[in-house]
């Protein structure tokens, strides 16, 4: 399969639930500076409570409307020689790692992918990593056998 | 595995023990002088004594560490064993070695003994994976032989030339290549610094009673000072070079190039050539007006020239038409002539003056605002910068040959060319803003291992369908 895929369309939602979360915890800092200040009376504290505020404000809606852009655009394609990760409209980016240069491959799931039975994969070469933000399983562990097939084809990784 | 005895380091290393930790020792002193003075009177123990046992207490914690560390020198691996409570083995198969660095400081020399430094390609910060402090330099001719032995049974030995080819630096070349340094600018401003900061300890009254007499000298004064502070920046940096290069000579032998360098401390780095990443040619301004280059490798190990940089130095001056000739008897997979590259459209240079001068906005802006009329004198940065962006895009420029990919950039008026084998080109990108890709431009950016990091080499507004070709050809296989 050489055509350019979309990550999983539930990818949306883990970013969405990933700014949600930012949101939390920049509210939450906002909202412990207040009671603070309530008790202490440190004038700055009001200050940081607002930077905070408007921070949390900022990122959330900045982030939730990104979110489309970020899933139309971003792409990967997995072929025989290499994985390319596609990105941006604005600012395009694309992408190239011979799979005969990685190192390893390492899945990853946290609890917001995990809760959307999806993983991330970082792909990391002898000098850079790179990090697809979201694939099914299946996707994932296709991606693991062809690298670890070429590997053993490919004995040239002289670094 | 078959291992033989371990061996100590030589007596002499505990000195090297010592000073590597004196910083830490003195400390402890400092802290402990007051409670173990008072301690002391207290229980009417004579200070002397006391201080006396802490002495013989740092001697024996030197010692025990000097004991704790040895190494083995197995049939296939290096072993070092270190640690006083937390023992620590590091086990070092001769295949994976990256670099033998050894130094010697010219007091050792009679004693025949250095420092060995060896690494691998391991993500390891910063220090190598294996010092041994002090050694005997026969030590290091084991090692190497070993890895010799090692490389000859997987790869197909090669004919070995009967005598292998060798670069010695002339003393002629040597001089000019520190003279035409751009390190002499650095030096100078620190020297203005350290002068600025003199002034400033320099108590009032003395300048306030000298001031009325040298106010009709002062111009003068300030002009020797500053032609004084200019010839002392020009001689440090002159001799710091000449004494780091004093007789740079490489050698390659079983396809291991070897390097010696330095006056006072002869410094000596081995690499075996595939283990090369790359090759970086390169010339500052100056250089490249009296046509002389300097020649670097790029290689996964840490083991290198300076400081900040990892470059290993291959050869520090050769005149530039003769570059790959002169390299290619050491480094057989390089081009044996220059070759031609590509540079960019006339058009495109804009686009380097315009992002140049973008960056000085900034400054001319606060200036402008605190000095008001001085404040124009940075508008010689809008100078700067076009020159800077002129430089970067006349110097950029690519060419394919065989399996290598050579890209050039322009850096602050130093130009780098890189000969890249594309098997290690660990990943490549394509770079464009929506703007670019009306105009049909793009960058080119292309990642390699160099020390223990990442080096991208980007070529900046590419037409669009270079771009692409090279991507192109960078993704078929071989």
């Amino acid at each position: 399969m050489t055509q350019s895929n979309h990550l999983p369309t539930k990818i949306k939602t883990v970013w969405r639930i990933s700014a949600y979360i930012t949101f939390t915890v920049l509210a939450l800092i906002a909202i412990a500076c207040l009671i603070v200040f309530k008790f202490t009376n440190w004038h700055w504290l009001v200050y940081a409570t607002i930077v905070f505020a408007v921070l949390a404000v900022i990122d959330v809606i900045i982030e939730l409307l990104l979110v489309p852009y970020r899933y139309s655009f971003w792409r990967y394609t997995l072929s025989d020689d290499a994985v390319e990760l596609q990105s941006g409209f604005i600012f395009r980016k694309l992408v190239s790692i011979p799979i005969a240069r990685v190192q390893d491959v390492t899945l990853a799931a946290g609890p917001i992918l995990q809760s959307q039975k999806l993983q991330e994969v970082w792909i990391t070469t002898a000098s850079t990593s790179h990090k697809i933000d979201g694939l099914a399983p299946q996707v994932g562990e296709q991606l693991r056998k062809q690298i670890m097939k070429m590997a053993v084809e490919v004995n040239d990784h002289d670094v | 595995m078959t291992s033989d005895t371990k061996h100590h380091l030589n007596p002499l290393s505990l000195f090297y023990f010592l000073f590597r930790h004196l910083w830490d020792w003195l400390f402890i002193v400092i802290v402990t002088v007051g409670p173990l003075y008072g301690f002391l009177e207290k229980h009417g123990i004579s200070p002397i004594l006391g201080f006396a046992a802490l002495v013989v207490l740092i001697i024996f914690a030197v010692t025990i560490r000097y004991l704790c560390f040895t190494f083995e020198i197995g049939t296939d691996m290096l072993t070092i064993n270190s640690g006083v409570f937390i023992k620590k083995h590091t086990h070092i198969p001769y295949g994976r070695i990256q670099t033998i660095q050894h130094s010697q400081w010219f007091f050792l020399k009679p004693f025949r003994l250095e420092k060995l430094q060896i690494e691998t390609a391991g993500h390891d910060d910063k220090s190598p994976e294996a010092v041994l402090p002090l050694v005997s330099e026969s030590i290091r001719d084991t090692i190497e032989n070993k890895r010799v032995q090692v490389s000859r049974s997987n790869v197909t030995p090669t004919a070995t030339s009967p005598q292998p080819p060798t670069y010695l630096i002339r003393p002629r070349d040597l001089y000019i290549f520190a003279l035409t340094s751009l390190g002499i600018f650095p030096l100078i401003a620190i020297l203005l610094a350290l002068y600025g900061k003199l002034q400033e300890m320099i108590p009032k009254k003395v300048i306030n009673s000298l001031t009325s007499e040298l106010i009709h000298q002062s111009l003068i004064i300030v002009a020797l000072i500053g032609i004084l502070i200019v010839i002392i920046g020009i001689a440090g940096s002159f001799l710091s070079i000449v004494q780091r290069y004093y007789r740079f000579t490489l050698t390659v032998q079983a396809n291991q190039l070897k390097t010696y360098q330095g006056l006072f401390q002869r410094n000596s780095v081995t690499i075996p050539t595939n283990r090369i990443q790359a090759i970086r040619i390169k010339q500052n301004v100056i250089r490249q007006l009296c046509h002389l280059s300097t020649i670097q490798a790029l290689a996964a190990s840490s083991a290198g020239d300076d400081e900040k940089s990892n470059d290993l130095m291959v050869m520090p001056v050769v005149n530039t038409p003769e570059v790959f000739p002169t390299l290619t008897p050491f480094v057989e997979w390089t081009p044996k002539t220059s070759i031609a590259l590509t540079h960019l459209r006339k058009t495109t240079y804009w686009y380097f003056i315009r992002n140049a001068l973008l960056v000085t906005v900034i400054p001319i802006i606060v200036c402008l605002y605190f000095f008001h009329l001085w404040g124009l004198f940075s508008l010689i940065l809008l100078i700067i910068a076009i020159l800077l962006g002129w430089y970067s895009a006349g110097n950029t420029g690519w060419a394919i040959s065989g399996n290598q990919l050579l890209m050039q950039v322009g850096h602050s008026f130093t130009r780098s060319q890189y000969v890249i084998p594309k098997k290690n080109i660990q990943s490549f990108s394509l770079h464009q803003s929506i703007w670019m890709s009306s105009k049909g431009l793009a960058h080119l950016e292309v990642n390699l291992r160099h020390g223990n990091h990442n080096q991208e080499i980007e070529l900046r507004y590419l037409p669009l369908g270079v771009a692409q070709e090279i991507f192109e050809w960078l993704k078929k296989r071989h």
